[in-house]
């Protein structure tokens, strides 16, 4: 597997970003390294290089962790471009939420989520949740080549 | 329903507050030439401020309407070459809220039930057609037919509004769990530095979902009816200039407020208006010195309408942004880089609306935003 390339988080909340992380790197099962964007502009940016990524485009993130409910631009729109973006839409893209609304789900799934979690209220519950995704996306199934 | 109201919906789906015609316009759609010239006739006698357009075939009526609309479709249902029936489906397709009448003959009572079923707004017998009674069902029908889009409307809003505000409760919410889990294995473990930081972020958190139920208070609050005088927006603005004196010297801002007219609506209202501007002008701003003016907007004496302009030298809104910003919890910042609700200019855009007003934001990124006001003119 492919441990350099990067997971992109795009979450405004710090708090649900630390429990991702101490997910992520829970039993140093992960040596991917993970780059967190606060807003979806930035997270935009960040694919696209543009804004404070433009003078050193980043490399594709193998694998995007995206909150629904972000400031500016929100997660459903970034979902949006990215899946009709040709060199992005190959990147799955994992919604998290803390919406249960079905509008919500079927829409990001016909746009192209290709998984919707609903982010669970306590936080062994919520890094639970997140270690076995994590055990899914990088060791049980194969990820297309970022580039 | 409050008269005001009503036109405001009408107004704010135009572009143009200034362009609003109060005639009724009927689309008739009738194949006998004769009965559509004396049917047509009716109409206009009966009415005061009405134009008619009349169509001898239903395929002539839906070109039209598709290019031009109507507030009210009168359709006979028995047309030449086409089921009026499926006309009267034809146009609930285009616009599902147009009311549309039907004009059946003597005897037909069942077709005027079908229609009535499948979406008329009400059913004419034509040998008893006079003007009052062509009157009548045509006003009737449109303020029925305005009141039905409002509801779906406010409908509409509403499950939006909630399934925002489920999930802007919640986080917070959330965060205090978390928190508090957290604070918990820091106890056992001993580190009393660590369990007061997240005690003292748990309380944060907590602040935040308090915070955004009163706003939310406030906020349905402005669905209760208040009184309208004429107010002069100078006092207004004053009142909310005042309630930032604190502030406004804290970050050696000026507030500049010149000639304001005066307007037909409620003092109170307009300075929480003129109070979350100002305050977001502040927060919204990296200059030492932020600078707000609030002042006329130059219009020719002509126009219906006058226009005021709050101007911040604040870090300003982003092109794409600048419409999706009167939304109800709608956030261009996380909480880290300013805090808010989300609810300070949705507030704003209900209070003008109800003021049968329109606010709208120009802004250029880095230099300042603009919020202008376009009021109806008061005549006293």
């Amino acid at each position: 597997m492919d441990t350099s390339a990067t997971i992109l988080i795009v979450e405004d909340n710090p708090d649900d970003y630390e429990a991702c992380i101490t997910a992520l790197t829970q039993d140093n099962n992960l040596a991917n390294p993970v780059h967190w964007c606060k807003t979806g502009d930035e997270g935009l940016d960040y694919l696209c290089g543009g804004g404070k990524y433009a003078d050193s485009k980043p490399e594709m993130p193998c694998l995007i962790m995206l909150d629904l409910n972000l400031p500016g631009t929100d997660g459903r729109q970034v979902l949006a471009q990215i899946k009709t973006d040709e060199m992005l839409k190959k990147i799955p893209v994992i919604v998290m939420t803390s919406s249960r609304d079905q509008a919500d789900i079927d829409a990001c799934y016909r746009e192209g989520a290709n998984s919707y979690v609903v982010k669970p209220v306590d936080l062994d519950g919520f890094i639970a949740s997140i270690t076995r995704l994590r055990d899914y996306w990088f060791q049980i199934v194969v990820l297309p080549q970022p580039r | 329903m409050n008269e005001a109201k009503k036109t405001t919906h009408h107004l704010r789906n135009q572009s143009d507050p200034s362009v609003t015609s109060n005639a009724k316009r009927v689309l008739l759609v009738e194949d006998n030439d004769d009965d559509r010239e004396n049917i047509a006739n009716m109409i206009l006698d009966g009415n005061n401020g009405v134009s008619v357009h009349a169509a001898a075939t239903g395929d002539q009526a839906l070109a039209f309407f598709k290019e031009h609309g109507a507030d009210c479709v009168i359709l006979d249902y028995r047309l030449e070459a086409e089921d009026g029936l499926d006309v009267l489906a034809a146009l609930k397709k285009i616009a599902p809220f147009v009311p549309v009448i039907m004009l059946t003959g003597q005897g037909n009572e069942e077709i005027a039930a079908t229609s009535i079923k499948v979406g008329a707004a009400d059913y004419l017998v034509k040998q008893r057609l006079n003007e009052t009674y062509l009157r009548t069902s045509i006003d009737n029908a449109i303020s029925r037919a305005a009141l039905e889009l409002r509801v779906a409307d406010q409908d509409a809003e509403r499950s939006q509004f909630l399934n925002i505000l489920v999930h802007d409760l919640r986080q917070p919410l959330r965060n205090v769990r978390t928190l508090g889990e957290m604070a918990n294995e820091e106890m056992e473990a001993g580190d009393h530095d660590e369990l007061k930081k997240l005690l003292v972020s748990q309380a944060t958190a907590a602040t935040r979902a308090d915070e955004l139920i009163k706003t939310l208070e406030g906020y349905a609050m402005l669905d209760q009816d208040v009184a309208y005088t004429s107010i002069s927006l100078s006092d207004a603005a004053t009142m909310a200039k005042e309630n930032y004196a604190m502030v406004i010297a804290e970050r050696r801002a000026e507030v500049i407020i010149r000639d304001l007219p005066k307007v037909h609506g409620n003092r109170w209202q307009m300075m929480q208006v003129f109070q979350n501007l100002i305050g977001n002008g502040l927060k919204y701003n990296e200059s030492p010195n932020p600078q707000i003016i609030i002042e006329s907007e130059s219009e020719s004496e002509s126009e219906a309408t006058v226009a005021i302009v709050v101007k911040d030298n604040g870090i300003g809104v982003a092109q794409k942004h600048v419409k999706s910003i009167f939304s109800p919890l709608k956030r261009l910042w996380t909480h880290e880089q300013y805090i808010g609700t989300g609810l300070g200019l949705a507030t704003c855009d209900k209070i003008v609306a109800g003021h049968n007003a329109m606010i709208w934001c120009t802004s250029t990124e880095g230099e300042g935003s603009q919020f202008h006001i376009r009021f109806p003119k008061f005549v006293a």
